[in-house]
């Protein structure tokens, strides 16, 4: 009993101590970009609870390792969702605007939403990041890609987008 | 019962990573469709404002104010203002919570 219940919790712990690690990281010290205090975050969370379970479950049965796969994969999709979530409030477009209409209790208009966030902030954003990143560069007035990581993942959500929604470009939803 | 609730919690870790992503897929990120600009352009490249013609705020911003509509975040007041539901505002409250909890001051977006 006492083992099918550490075995449920364990998860959740090292989740939670996954989220604290990267927030106290975040809110406390400043070099360390975004993405690697969520990494930080995570792969601390994973260590601990792959240590802890190697300590604590002694008498390794397969029943008990097939429950430590099982717990592995609930920790990394709690992960998953926080590291989306820390992104969405980041970079979520519905977000920014739902945020900006948050600050002006008596509305926006379109015209006004669009002069405080429009394409070009979004691109200047966006474009910056990427080229810091080496995602694209930028050469005589000219965008080329740069480091293929990010254009793999867009071909990947090209794909899901295909396979789930039956879209077959990245822009159709908008057309 | 603890294998029950434990099962419960896989399935729903899971069912929230797909909801999630699910959400992602179809939402364009601006960054990927950026990036598949500057890619379909080939090795001639893409300038600069070309890039900036094609990404414009009917692409990339329009739509997200539809989608604050539809999903009931806003709604359109008689002088076609946006304004913030309740359910809009709790959604606001969260992200705003959360950001000043890791002090993110980038406006974001």
């Amino acid at each position: 009993m006492t083992d099918n219940l550490i075995q449920l919790l364990s998860p959740i712990i090292f989740f939670i101590s996954n989220v604290l690690i990267q927030l106290i990281i975040c809110r406390y010290q400043s070099r360390m970009g975004l993405l690697k205090t969520e990494l930080t975050g995570f792969l601390s969370g994973l260590l601990f609870f792959i240590t802890f379970s190697y300590i604590y479950f002694t008498d390794i049965t397969a029943d008990t390792f097939y429950i430590f796969i099982v717990d592995l994969i609930i920790y990394t999709a709690l992960s998953y969702c926080y590291f989306h979530f820390i992104n969405l409030s980041v970079t979520a477009r519905r977000i920014r605007i739902v945020r900006d209409l948050y600050k002006n209790e008596e509305g926006m208009t379109k015209s006004e939403i669009l002069k405080v966030y429009n394409a070009s902030v979004m691109v200047d954003n966006r474009v910056q990041r990427m080229i810091n990143s080496g995602q694209i560069i930028i050469k005589d007035n000219m965008l080329y890609i740069g480091k293929p990581i990010l254009l793999l993942i867009a071909k990947i959500i090209v794909l899901l987008k295909f396979i789930i929604l039956g879209s077959k470009s990245l822009d159709e939803t908008n057309k | 019962m603890i294998e029950l609730i434990h099962i419960s919690l896989f399935v729903v870790s899971l069912t929230f990573a797909y909801i999630i992503t699910y959400s992602a897929i179809e939402a364009d990120s601006p960054s990927l469709v950026m990036i598949i600009a500057i890619a379909d352009a080939g090795i001639n490249g893409l300038s600069v404002e070309r890039f900036h013609e094609m990404m414009s705020n009917d692409l990339l911003v329009v739509p997200r104010l539809n989608d604050i509509l539809r999903d009931k975040l806003a709604y359109k007041d008689e002088n076609d203002k946006y304004i913030l539901t309740k359910k809009g505002k709790i959604f606001a409250q969260i992200f705003t919570n959360f950001r000043a909890l890791l002090r993110i001051e980038v406006s974001g977006g």
